[in-house]
């Protein structure tokens, strides 16, 4: 398989690399829009292994979705941390166990999601529409939300 | 409460929709699987999200304090509904700053909480602060939107200057005719004594003196000096003042007119106080611990105000400056105006001593030639401006922050002693 090839390791290792450089740079200059273009950097290798491996489901697509949103989570959560506000005893373990139930209930929601296609196997006009308006709902929900941040 | 979403919600919105569109372009379910958790969090977060209601209410341990006093500041929070995270702000004013950990924190409130956050506050500086801007923000269990409001629940805290110690105080060469502490020049009942002389009718008879009378052959009786009070008005020069960082002439003048009001009021004298300034303030002469704290109330309102026009004397009411009453000016002596309203009182047969509040520590000279020329031409128009007043016999002292005041006001005192030019 050419995922197997030392060529793509080198170039997801290097891709991987320049994430990792960029995220630690913006959370070093506070900067917070590097969170979503790494996970659009880390999101795009998957995209690349996924091209040249196989067609069949990717059963490692709930750990990608899990870690990929852990990742952006506790990049949030450090820039939050660098602020002046004092915390009172026990946010830090609240915080972590909210990141922790976040990411498990990814990791869940994906694996339902995987099956879900697997047991519906029907691809089609019908499945496109489905992902079409899904997309267009997290649209409509970045518009509701650049909305309340200019309110 | 203002709402706003936090950058998250936008951020996973974006990454969702990116996600998703790759997904259905290059027809792989998987990208959708990733994509879930960032669209359904924001979607399940705007839905579930309610706005806190939160009431803030602000203790103050006291409303009064001194200078590098510290006093405790309770900020007492509640809710109705539980707060995941609410952040509070105390804004402070200059002059005021908080000792242990930083003016922001951040606390849980669950069903119907209340929770008191207590905050020691030090005093930097006297004046008249208002406390009480509490900045909070609100955030959802999520932490995706977040709610702002600001609450006005100013209270007010006077912070009084710190007083020098003083042993002794410029006594006043004329007193009035109520009892008080001022040993008066003339003669009649009193304690000290002040001289000899015959017997007259109706003189009594504890008065007389039997050894005099003995060694005269004649009856002599003690004459005595009567104690009294005095009229003191304090001139507070407000027209300009020399600062460096967190110190000004204005502030140790402010300090030293309330060591010596406290003084003279302790000696049952009637005290006055005059702000001659950019705006003129002024109290009448009064008596007791009520007047005391008028003047210091009006010293916290003290602040130096740029104004251009020309001002003397004749704009103080003229109740303000009962004759006979010793005038202590408290004056950096770097405006004009100030200068001259002092020898105009002089000229007007006022009993004035000043007290300099030097600038000089204030104004270190520049690091050219022409600057260091500059400063010693400033130093000896100084000089000059001292020596004018010491001609027309009044006590100049000088005080810089570095001395104490006593140790200044005995400088006055040795020169009234001895120029006896007080009333000249």
């Amino acid at each position: 398989m050419l995922a197997d090839d030392g060529y793509l390791v080198r170039a997801n290792a290097l891709l991987a690399s320049v994430a990792a450089i960029l995220l630690a740079a913006g959370l070093f200059l506070r900067i917070p829009v590097v969170i979503p273009a790494t996970v659009v950097l880390l999101g795009g290798e998957y995209v690349a292994i996924l091209g040249f491996e196989t067609d069949a489901l990717d059963p490692r697509a709930p750990l990608v979705a899990g870690a990929l949103f852990g990742v952006a989570e506790l990049a949030y959560w450090s820039l939050e941390l660098r602020g002046a506000v004092v915390d009172e005893a026990g946010t830090y373990l609240r915080r972590v166990a909210l990141v922790a139930t976040l990411v498990v209930g990814a990791v869940a929601l994906g694996v339902g999601l995987l099956a879900l296609v697997e047991f519906v196997s029907a691809g089609g006009p019908a499945v496109d529409v489905l992902g079409a308006v899904a997309a267009l709902g997290a649209l409509g929900l970045l518009a509701f939300a650049a909305r309340r941040t200019g309110a | 409460m203002t709402p706003a979403a936090s950058p998250r919600v936008t951020a996973y919105a974006g990454l969702a929709a990116a996600l998703l569109f790759t997904a259905l372009a290059i027809r792989r379910p998987e990208l959708a699987v990733v994509a879930a958790p960032f669209a359904l969090l924001p979607a399940l977060g705007l839905v579930l999200a309610r706005p806190p209601q939160v009431r803030v209410r602000l203790v103050l341990e006291r409303p009064t304090a001194l200078e590098h006093d510290e006093v405790e500041l309770q900020l007492v929070v509640g809710s109705e509904q539980p707060v995941e995270r609410l952040e509070l702000l105390l804004g402070l004013p200059e002059g005021l700053e908080l000792v242990s950990s930083g003016n922001a924190l951040s606390l849980r409130l669950g069903w119907e909480d209340e929770r008191t956050v207590a905050l020691q506050v030090r005093c930097l500086r006297w004046g008249n602060y208002e406390i009480g801007d509490v900045r909070m923000r609100g955030r959802d269990r999520l932490g995706l939107l977040t709610w702002e409001a600001r609450a006005d629940r100013r209270t007010r805290l006077r912070v009084y200057p710190l007083p020098e110690t003083l042993r002794g105080i410029i006594a006043p060469v004329s007193t009035q005719p109520f009892a008080g502490n001022q040993v008066a020049r003339q003669k009649g009942e009193g304690l000290e004594f002040a001289d000899l002389r015959e017997f007259t009718a109706g003189d009594r008879v504890r008065s007389i003196n039997w050894r005099a009378s003995a060694r005269r052959n004649v009856l002599v009786v003690n004459e005595r000096h009567p104690e009294r009070n005095a009229d003191v008005i304090l001139f507070l020069d407000t027209f300009a003042d020399a600062r460096v960082g967190d110190r000004s002439t204005l502030d140790l003048a402010v300090r030293a007119t309330a060591t010596l009001a406290s003084r003279y009021l302790e000696r049952r004298d009637r005290v006055g106080l005059v702000s001659f300034g950019g705006i003129l303030r002024w109290l009448t002469p009064g008596m007791g611990v009520g007047q005391r704290y008028r003047i210091v109330d009006a010293l916290l309102e003290s602040e130096i105000v740029f104004n251009y026009a020309w001002k003397d004397v004749s704009i103080i009411p003229a109740r303000t400056l009962p004759s006979q009453a010793l005038v202590v000016a408290i004056t950096p002596l770097l405006d004009d105006r100030a200068v001259e309203a002092l020898a105009d009182l002089r000229a007007r047969r006022y009993d004035l001593a000043i007290v300099e509040v030097s600038p000089a520590p204030f104004a270190a000279p520049g690091p050219s030639e022409s600057d260091r020329l500059a400063h010693r031409l400033w130093l000896l128009r100084r000089e000059e401006i001292r020596a004018r007043y010491e001609r027309l016999g009044v006590a100049v002292a000088t005080w810089s922050d570095d001395q104490p005041l006593d140790a200044v006001l005995e400088g006055v005192r040795a020169f009234r002693r001895h120029a006896r030019l007080a009333r000249g």
